[in-house]
């Protein structure tokens, strides 16, 4: 089994084994309870724009069914003061309808409870946000499924965002011939984002690859290593890499791909957009995908 | 004078819808004999002039003057019947109107005795002691179930009560093939007779591969056959037959379609061993006739190839296998007034096991892999470890069903109305282990052109899986006949046919082809389920026809149409850049006219032909996203042809009679593909034979001749690693022929 499917499947296996583990047997609730062993949190001022820490953390998350709310613990955290949370827990948010596929919740004014926390000493958070959505694509004859969970809480002057490390998504990507002007579109590519947090790095895998109409059937996999990643003051996880580097293929890199003016953005809460230029087959391509997590997922939608 | 089991047995063939004049099938037409009764052919028409189908039937002495010793000697004698020489005695592949397959399931069904063959692969092969051979033509899936959607062929052997003989049989032939054989048959007892026979064949062939000088289609064949009968009572009797086979080929002479040159480095051989045998009990009262026919078979055989028939060294594929075979048929047949009936349950159950490895070698790796990937990334080139690496398979299949069938005739004046029907169930299973281990070296070019090694990269593959299938068939038929008077009679006929569906485990090569690419990060892993699974394929036979026959004439005439559907074929995915895959992929049309005549102006003199044509074409088909709708359905001939004459010259020796024959065969166009793009003009060989025989048929000497025109055609032709093959039919054959027999006391 290739990576991807590994990660996804590692932390699917993982999620849905505990959620099912977990399922509340009371009588009159039903809950399920997921955990995430490894989380980035990243902490922006809202005053500057600027990223004031990131940090590694676990955390699980709570749903009730039956109470229509959500709630999540986070462990060790630290807090924009640098204060630690050893556990600290937002519990029944209440869910809001929509129609975006996506279950959300959330409360303004929200006191955690803590454990290994003076009570009086809590903070209030001004507004704390969960959301959370499941997605498939078909990669090989077999569906994969992305289970996408994003934090948003907002303390003082600043916001703090929780999300998974590794997400996907896909969408329709469009390539565009520079020279032509001609441009053709798929639907077949996929694309994961791994976040490296102790380098600061990020790896993008483009699965069933497709830069120009000749390779649409070739089924290939390249990964766009190294690409230093940053967080914007929207809380967008941005991956920027403008000079011209080489995509690898099976652990190799492969200089008949060259990329360059690679730009990547990741919403937490919405979908991830990409965009770069590649020399292919000949040609030189402008590749771009805005591919938002709930792709094919609305009633009116249908993958292409 | 015939037992009391004979007349009881005739007393229910009899309450049958009678016809005029038995076939005359010789110089002799007019002589009749009362011959042993055998009861496997109670299931079908006894007498197959009265039969609703198309049906040609041809005796022993017929087949010796044709020299007919298997079931590819029909071809074309049969109309709109063809079965090419090609491959090996493993490839049968044979098409009726159209219809046929190269791969897996067939679609015309084979008894020996009654014993269903359940594959065909080992459908071909020699028989001396045929007693009769009969093609029936359409859908004959009611009775004779699973794969006989185009036709059925039944050879019977004669019965050792034929009467006590020892008679030997040796030939010789160009191609330095030399044939010998003899049967024993002897009354144990007044119930009991018993026949022995045995049969030799060795040939050098008649092709030669280029590269190393050696003769390429080499035979060497031995079989054995022993049938027992035994009639315990006026009501019973039992009959067994067992057989046995070896066969060691070389076979596939394909020559490259560019240069006309057989020419390969690797060895290719067929070799086989088959058992088999049957039991036959019936039980015959009044006006009912209950049988059984049990058999088991075994079939043990070796393919090997040199996959890319070329003197590079690519890739060699074995397929070893064994198998074993049970089927149980239990029916009845009875009448009451002008009501008769019959019915029955049958089942099967095919175990077998495969070892099939394909070998990847030098060129082979260089080519279809290193050449491929260093392609897309010429900086980084990859190089693999060995030069020389197997892509195992083994497989596990199980196939097993049931069916229960039931025709009703019943006949009013001159009309006979038939109705039919038969329900067939069958399960599949097949456990796949595929296994590989081996990996490459990546290495990166630098600026100055040297190269230095960039990193290792294993290959390990070790996956096994299971696949299962159920298919169930309504196959019903309606049939009306019309007797005009003492000339014949008429029909129409519609009846449902079915091939099975399975697994065709040939593709997984080809599953494993892919997977090793995707492990490289190119292309698509298939499903193996996805790749050699295929459904059953059915089709609907409409025909009229008729069957006249005078005091020194028959004719046979027949219109048919047919509509195919979920057809089976191998193609390629849309899109697709490798790999194939088994699916059911179009539906077809194929229509046409037979006829057939046997005339005997005088005593001496005998005239047979026979003509067959058809039209059969794609009504829908896709394959890599072209439309094949329209095309002509490749390998199946358009027209069939045969003509005959045989005399016996005036001159008559003291103790023996000279009669002499000239044959004509001929079939074509052919078309090679499905696009029809290339074929084989419609071509014709001349066959001839000279026969001193004794009066009383104790000995006879035959000079004969095959292809004496040596017509230059082929036979098969396909594309392997983006070269095209073609296979040359056999160039022209003479031989001589010596039989004795000798009275054997009881």
């Amino acid at each position: 089994m290739n990576r991807f499917k590994t990660i996804l499947w590692a932390v699917a296996v993982a999620a849905m084994a505990l959620t099912t583990s977990c399922l509340n047997s009371d009588n009159t609730e039903q809950k399920t309870t997921e955990n995430i062993n490894s989380a980035i949190a990243y902490t922006i001022d809202r005053l500057t724009g600027q990223t004031v820490s990131e940090q590694s953390i676990s955390l699980e998350i709570l749903t009730n069914y039956t109470a229509l709310t959500m709630g999540f613990t986070l462990n060790n955290f630290t807090l924009p003061d640098g204060k630690v949370l050893p556990k600290a827990t937002f519990a029944d948010l209440p869910l809001k309808m929509n129609d975006t596929g996506w279950m959300l919740a959330e409360d303004t004014n929200v006191l955690p409870t803590a454990e290994g926390f003076a009570a009086e000493t809590m903070p209030m958070f001004s507004s704390v946000r969960i959301g959370a959505i499941n997605h498939v694509a078909d990669l090989m004859d077999q569906t994969v499924v992305g289970y996408e969970r994003a934090i948003r809480m907002e303390i003082s002057n600043y916001v703090i965002y929780i999300t998974r490390p590794s997400t996907w998504s896909t969408g329709t990507t469009y390539a565009t011939d520079q020279s032509t002007g001609t441009s053709f579109k798929s639907t077949k590519p996929i694309y994961l984002v791994n976040l490296d947090t102790e380098k600061h790095t990020a790896r993008i895998t483009v699965y069933n690859a497709v830069f120009a109409q000749a390779m649409e059937n070739l089924n290939l996999e390249i990964e766009f290593r190294d690409i230093p990643y940053s967080f914007d003051a929207n809380g967008n996880i941005r991956l920027v890499r403008n000079e011209e580097f080489d995509p690898y293929h099976k652990d190799t890199p492969n200089p008949s791909f060259p990329i360059s003016n690679l730009s990547c953005t990741l919403n937490i809460f919405s979908g991830i957009t990409i965009s770069f230029n590649c020399e292919a087959m000949g040609g030189n391509y402008h590749v771009a995908a805005d591919m938002p997590f709930n792709y094919g997922l609305k009633s009116e939608t249908t993958q292409q | 004078m015939p037992n009391k089991f004979q007349i009881a047995l005739l007393s229910a063939l009899l309450a049958l819808p009678a016809t005029a004049a038995e076939t005359p099938d010789s110089a002799r037409a007019h002589h009749r004999t009362l011959r042993a009764i055998e009861v496997m052919g109670v299931k079908q028409d006894a007498k197959v002039e009265a039969a609703v189908a198309a049906v040609t039937q041809l005796r022993g002495k017929r087949l010796q003057q044709l020299g007919i010793s298997a079931a590819k000697g029909l071809s074309e004698v049969a109309p709109n019947f063809f079965m090419p020489d090609y491959g090996s005695r493993m490839t049968s592949s044979i098409y009726v109107r159209g219809l046929g397959s190269r791969m897996d399931q067939p679609v015309v069904g084979l008894t020996i005795d009654g014993v269903p063959y359940l594959n065909k692969d080992s459908y071909d092969f020699d028989i001396d002691n045929i007693d009769r051979m009969e093609v029936w033509r359409g859908a004959q899936s009611v009775l004779n179930g699973r794969n006989a959607m185009a036709g059925q062929i039944n050879i019977y052997t004669r019965s050792p009560w034929s009467g006590p003989r020892l008679r030997l049989m040796a030939g010789y032939g160009r191609g330095n093939t030399w044939r010998a054989g003899g049967v024993w048959r002897t009354r144990l007892s007044e119930t009991v007779a018993t026949s022995l026979s045995a049969y030799m064949r060795s040939s050098d062939g008649f092709f030669r591969n280029a590269a190393t000088g050696a003769r390429i289609d080499t035979e060497r064949q031995g079989s054995a056959r022993w049938k027992t009968s035994w009639r315990p009572s006026a009501h019973m009797s039992l009959t067994n037959t067992a057989a046995a086979s070896v066969l060691r080929q070389g076979g596939f002479p394909y020559a490259e379609a560019s240069t006309g040159t057989i020419a390969r480095n690797d060895t290719c051989f067929y070799r086989r061993t088959t058992f088999s045998d049957g039991l036959t009990v019936s039980w015959a009262g009044r006006r009912i006739v209950a049988t059984s026919l049990t058999s088991v078979q075994y079939l043990d055989d070796n393919m090997t190839l040199d996959q890319d028939f070329t003197t590079a060294d690519m890739f060699t594929l074995t397929q070893k296998r064994r198998e074993w075979g049970f089927t149980e048929d239990l029916f009845t047949r009875g009448s009451r007034g002008n009501y008769s009936w019959l019915g029955g349950v049958f089942g099967f159950y095919r175990p077998s096991t495969m070892n099939a490895p394909v070998d990847f070698k030098d060129q082979g790796i260089a080519q279809l892999i290193e050449h491929h990937r260093n392609q897309a990334n010429p900086s980084y080139p990859i190089s693999w470890h060995t030069r020389r690496f197997t892509l195992g398979s083994d497989f596990s299949m199980h196939n097993g069903g049931f069916a229960l069938y039931h025709e009703s005739k019943y006949a009013a004046g001159n009309w006979t109305v038939e109705a039919a029907l038969r329900y067939d169930f069958e399960h599949n299973s097949l456990h796949w282990h595929s296994t590989c281990s081996t990996g490459y070296n990546t290495l990166h070019v630098l600026p100055d052109g040297t190269t230095e090694h960039y990193m290792s990269t294993p290959v390990d593959i070790d996956e096994s899986g299971d696949m299962s299938m159920n298919f169930s068939q309504l196959l019903p038929k309606v049939a009306v006949s019309y007797r005009l008077g003492a000339i014949g009679d008429i029909y129409l006929n519609v009846a449902k046919g079915y091939k099975a569906g399975g697994f065709n485990v040939q593709m997984f090569s080809d599953v494993l082809q892919q997977k090793l690419m995707r492990l490289m990060g190119f292309g698509m892993a298939y499903k193996p389920e996805d790749v050699v699974s295929y459904r059953p394929e059915t089709s609907w036979n409409y025909e009229a026809g008729a069957h006249l026959h005078g005091k020194r004439w028959t004719a046979d005439a027949t219109v048919f149409f047919i509509d195919t559907r979920n057809r089976q074929l191998t193609t390629f995915p849309a899109g697709s850049t490798t790999g194939r895959i088994m699916t059911n992929a179009a539906r077809a049309h194929s229509c046409g006219v037979e006829a057939s005549a046997t005339w005997t102006p005088v005593d001496d003199l005998t005239i047979q032909a026979s003509y067959g044509y058809t039209h059969a074409t794609f009504r829908s088909y896709t394959s890599g996203g072209i439309s094949y709708r329209g095309k002509t359905l490749p390998y199946a001939p358009a027209h069939t042809l045969f003509a005959a004459a045989e005399w016996s010259l005036p001159l008559k020796l003291s103790y023996a009679a000279v009669s002499a024959g000239a044959n004509v065969r001929a079939a074509g166009p052919i078309w090679w593909d499905d696009a029809n793009t290339l074929r084989q003009p419609f071509y014709a060989t001349l066959g001839a034979h000279i026969t001193i025989a004794d009066g009383n048929d104790r000995w006879s000497l035959r000079l004969w001749g095959e292809n004496l025109t040596d017509t230059h055609y082929s036979t098969f032709y396909f594309v392997s690693v983006g070269r095209a093959f073609l296979q040359r039919a056999r160039p022209w054959q003479a031989g001589i022929t010596i039989r004795y027999a000798f009275d054997v006391a009881y």
